[in-house]
């Protein structure tokens, strides 16, 4: 038969053979490879959204640290100026307490030093007394001349001497 | 030409099922394993073709007409391709009786062409509504006369396809056979391969284009009904 005959049966069987092979080929090959590009399409989709939501906790999270480093640095520079503070404070609390003491025991040095020679001087005072009174008394006792009176009172001051 | 309402040629009919079944045969193994996650070979030669067929009628026809559209106009261009190439393969009995594209028998691209004109005619209804599609027939651009314009406009398309399919497939198979026919002896075997690979090669292009060519038109004839203003 001629190429160029047009047979009616042909014609509508080509058309048959492509409408059968549209049909097998969207049951059986564009349906599940359609549905593998969609799932694939969604899984794809779902990573993106899941990469940004993890891109953007860590970058809240990166925050949170900075903050935190941040607030940790001001927290030590705040204890070191405290400690600082205090320490200055405890130094100036001992040196005044130390010289407060020193002080104290000075004044209690000077009024003891002047208490002993107070009470030095009292008993000085009451020997010397006590020596006039014996050496008048022996003048009294004896009448001598002057050379005498300067010869006795050396003795009786030896005696004195010797009475200490 | 002549055309028969009751003859019937069986060799185009066998390498029709041929081609359903080749296209068929990979599609299947596209499908085999079809996979969400790294695709093979044969998925990814079918997903590339698929998301080539949905951009290229995505940017002619409707939205609602796309998805539906560009699986068909796939359908029609594997098997076009197929069949184109058929007649071309070295495969025993080449040039005999039977082993043929089913595409150079006017009827084949003929018959297809018909079915398009149907489908053409059908989006224009669907997407104007009967009455639309009258008014547009009868009516545009001038009442009356247009129907003239419009049936020697609307006839011409199925009947192109059909004659430049059928012509480029009978050509070029019938030259590769023309130059099985060169002269014998070393000389003339080597023209004849030369000659030969030369025209194979360019029929394959031409099956290929050829087959391009009758989707992508139908797919725009449908679109501009489609599309077109009432």
């Amino acid at each position: 038969m001629s190429n160029t005959a047009l047979t009616a049966g042909n014609m509508i069987a080509a058309v048959l053979q492509w409408v059968v092979l549209l049909i097998l080929l969207r049951v059986f090959v564009y349906k599940p490879i359609l549905a593998a590009m969609q799932k694939r399409r969604e899984t794809i989709a779902k990573q993106l959204g899941e990469s940004d939501h993890l891109k953007d906790e860590a970058d809240k999270l990166r925050e949170e640290a900075g903050q935190l480093v941040n607030q940790a640095r001001d927290e030590a520079k705040q204890l070191l100026a405290n400690a600082r503070r205090e320490a200055d404070e405890q130094a100036k609390k001992i040196i005044a307490q130390a010289q407060r003491e020193a002080s104290y025991r000075q004044k209690t040095a000077v009024e003891e030093i002047e208490h002993e020679r107070d009470q030095a001087l009292a008993a000085i005072k009451g020997q010397v007394a006590d020596l006039v009174i014996f050496a008048a008394s022996k003048v009294i006792e004896r009448n001598l001349n002057e050379q005498d009176q300067y010869r006795y009172v050396e003795e009786v001051l030896k005696d004195a001497g010797q009475l200490q | 030409m002549k055309f028969s309402l009751t003859a019937f040629s069986w060799p185009p009919f066998f390498m029709g099922l041929v081609t359903m079944a080749l296209v068929l045969i990979f599609g299947l193994a596209a499908a085999r394993q079809a996979s969400a996650a790294v695709p093979g070979g044969a998925q990814n030669m079918m997903e590339t073709a698929i998301e080539t067929f949905q951009d290229l009628v995505g940017q002619m026809a409707p939205e609602a007409l796309a998805p539906n559209l560009s699986l068909l106009a796939l359908t029609l261009f594997l098997m076009l391709v197929v069949a184109d190439i058929l007649g071309l393969l070295p495969l025993p009995g080449f040039g005999g009786t039977w082993i043929h594209s089913p595409t150079e028998y006017l009827s084949i691209p003929a018959g297809l062409a018909a079915a398009m004109f149907l489908l053409i005619q059908w989006s224009g209804i669907k997407y104007k509504g009967l009455g639309g599609w009258v008014y547009g027939w009868v009516w545009k651009p001038f009442p009356v006369v247009g129907l003239i314009i419009n049936a020697l406009e609307q006839l011409v398309m199925p009947v192109s396809l059909a004659f430049r399919l059928f012509g480029n497939i009978f050509a070029g198979e019938l030259v590769l056979r023309m130059t099985t026919h060169l002269p014998h002896g070393i000389g003339g075997v080597l023209v004849t391969f030369g000659i030969g690979t030369l025209w194979l090669i360019f029929s394959l292009v031409i099956s290929l284009i050829q087959a391009l060519i009758f989707t992508i038109l139908t797919v725009a004839y449908m679109s501009i009904q489609a599309n077109r203003e009432h």
